[in-house]
């Protein structure tokens, strides 16, 4: 791995010095690689608030409908389908879906990123990441035309 | 929309004839989660509630089976009606409800406090012309 821009660090060196790396990290925001086994095995460590900006791009663009007195909503990034008597029982189930989802697809991610679920990634770490009222904030957007009370 | 959809428990029913693998649950989960790996790679997933006996409305009903499933509602209730998984792949779902963006809804029934009967006879354009009409009265 061509790592030349980015900070290394052993394994052996960073397990010595982690609070330092983290701090590198986290204060300087400095993203760092920490390799083992030659470079053969890696990872990224980055500070959260970095990651915010580069998971923006993905965006969610859930649907509503009713039927026979039923909220739905279909969140079609995800392929979930959630139900409520009202609006807000709808997006309620919808969350603990996504959540559920998020929780399964971590457990087993080298596993799901062998399927066509890979992309989904990105989405379940914004959602995973985001605090319960930004969460619903995320799941269905207010559009920038609303007024700002709305 | 009037067809019947049936109850979570025949949901259930169908995923086990159909060869759905259950997943481990939670346990604080109100859903039962479910998956099956397609010969052409991709993987279905899908759920049941923890509520057996009650059904999804017949508009949800055709979302999971278009969504998640991949049959359709005949091929649904033949392969319960038989006990023997379904041929894949396998006709899909044809019907669609009227959509509109979950915003929209949110605000006809959040802010407009409109019925879910009310909102289910809107067009989309006539939704989204509510909301934007909403936003433009002037403010107290």
């Amino acid at each position: 791995m061509d790592t030349v821009s980015l900070r290394t660090h052993s394994f052996s060196q960073a397990k010595a010095h982690l609070s330092d790396v983290m701090s590198e990290v986290v204060r300087d925001q400095a993203p760092a690689l920490v390799e083992r086994h030659g470079g053969k095995e890696a990872m990224l460590l980055l500070d959260i608030e970095l990651l915010g900006p580069l998971l923006h791009p993905f965006g969610f663009a859930t649907k509503a409908s009713v039927s026979d007195g039923e909220f739905v909503l279909r969140q079609p990034e995800l392929g979930l389908v959630a139900g409520g008597e009202s609006f807000d029982q709808a997006l309620e189930e919808l969350e603990e879906l996504a959540l559920a989802y998020a929780g399964h697809f971590f457990e087993r991610c080298a596993f799901y990123r062998q399927t066509d679920r890979a992309g989904h990634l990105p989405y379940l770490l914004r959602l995973s990441l985001a605090s319960p009222q930004e969460r619903r904030e995320l799941l269905v957007p207010t559009p920038e035309a609303a007024p700002e009370s709305s | 929309m009037t067809a019947a959809a049936p109850t979570w428990g025949e949901l259930e029913q169908f995923l086990k004839i159909d060869g759905w693998r259950q997943l481990p649950s939670s346990g604080r989960s109100a859903h039962v989660f479910f998956e099956k790996a397609l010969d052409d790679g991709r993987l279905l997933q899908t759920h049941v509630s923890h509520s057996r006996d009650k059904r999804p409305s017949p508009g949800r009903f055709s979302l999971i089976l278009r969504e998640q499933i991949e049959v359709s509602r005949e091929e649904f209730w033949k392969t319960l009606g038989r006990g023997e998984p379904v041929d894949r792949p396998a006709a899909n779902e044809a019907e669609q409800a009227v959509e509109h963006e979950a915003w929209v809804v949110a605000v006809l029934a959040g802010q407009l406090h409109m019925t879910a009967e009310e909102i289910e006879a809107l067009e989309p354009d006539a939704a989204r012309q509510l909301v934007h009409d909403f936003w433009a009265r002037p403010r107290d």
